[in-house]
């Protein structure tokens, strides 16, 4: 692992005709703009850059960081579920019957 | 017999993912792996990625997940090589709040590197946070004791479990960073993962001409990967 991070700027010019030396840019297209295209689109791109996985970076890239991002909270970090079986007879019973006293959502 | 019947057992039921972290002071302190999102990369953008930067010995320096996450959370589901992101987080009842601690994004279907008949997950990126990232938090700095330790074995068993409770039995493969030099390689054969040689062929693909086997591509087998699941179950 992983993708170099310029590939992810070359991909974001070549795809989103954006600037690849404008961080800034490219970050917004991949947030904003990328999940908008087409699934065989996205599809191209995701092979393009598993392509690079593991070379190495040819060219430096400008680092910028956002400010004050708040911490997330935990309401709206829920954990993964666990497969039925493997979180136990109580999250068992929980789930087909409803709320069963002391058990806990988060298991 | 009966290993072989455990083995079984855990395919089938699956796996919950670990929900608790050992920490320098000896206690344990709850941890939730979640399905990742933007304001978890934005704020690990903002303060743990600049920590990270400031290492150039860390294979992760210069990453950026905002470029990363979205191939993930928004177009995952539909795309054949289903790539998924995670993140552990410290659970902070008290405030809230849910601080990122190691980020892990897969690839959940990619032909098997030791047979290519076989389908596994792929470890594509997987970044912990150092110390100073969490100590360091403007208005809630974790104590250096109860910073979660184990992180690396932590996120690599997120990719362990995603693998197993998706019918892949187990099986991941990824390729250790050259940056990350032999340590990196040992520590991938201390958690149980064995490396492809040199002169084995890579699944189809582009990557068997631009990135063939060198020696630095890693794999778990079935019964190593339950192994490694097992040693963590005490955490989950």
């Amino acid at each position: 692992m992983p993708t170099p991070t310029s590939v992810f700027h070359r991909v974001a010019a070549k795809y989103g005709n954006i600037d690849p030396s404008d961080s800034e840019a490219v970050q917004r297209w991949f947030t904003e703009e990328l999940p908008s295209l087409s699934p065989a689109l996205i599809e191209t791109i995701l092979e393009e850059l598993l392509t690079y996985d593991g070379t190495r970076p040819v060219e430096q890239i400008a680092r910028i960081y956002p400010k004050g991002a708040p911490i997330p909270s935990l309401a709206s970090s829920p954990p993964v579920r666990s497969p039925l079986l493997a979180a136990g007879w109580r999250e068992l019973v929980r789930r087909l019957y409803g709320r069963v006293k002391g058990s806990s959502p988060d298991r | 017999m009966a290993r072989l019947a455990k083995m079984f057992l855990r395919q089938l039921r699956g796996v919950p993912f670990v929900s608790r972290a050992p920490t320098k002071s000896g206690e344990e302190v709850p941890i939730r792996v979640a399905r990742m999102r933007i304001p978890h990369v934005l704020w690990w953008h903002a303060q743990v990625q600049p920590v990270i930067d400031k290492d150039p010995e860390r294979a992760d320096n210069g990453w950026n997940w905002l470029l990363y996450a979205p191939l993930a959370i928004t177009a995952g589901a539909v795309l054949s090589r289903r790539p998924v992101g995670y993140t552990v987080g410290l659970c902070d009842a008290e405030s809230e709040r849910f601080i990122p601690c190691a980020l892990v994004q897969l690839l959940g279907r990619i032909p098997a590197l030791d047979n290519h008949n076989r389908e596994s997950g792929f470890v594509w990126f997987l970044s912990t946070a150092p110390d100073e990232a969490l100590t360091t938090i403007e208005d809630h700095p974790i104590a250096a004791d109860r910073i979660p330790k184990r992180l690396g074995a932590i996120g690599l068993d997120v990719a362990v479990t995603h693998s197993l409770n998706h019918r892949r039995l187990g099986r991941v493969g990824l390729y250790a960073d050259q940056d990350g030099g032999e340590p990196l390689l040992q520590w991938y054969r201390s958690r149980g993962m064995s490396v492809l040689p040199a002169d084995r062929r890579l699944p189809s693909g582009p990557r068997r001409l631009l990135k063939p086997s060198d020696g630095r591509y890693c794999y778990y087998t079935v019964p190593a990967a339950i192994k490694a699941s097992r040693s963590l179950d005490p955490l989950r």
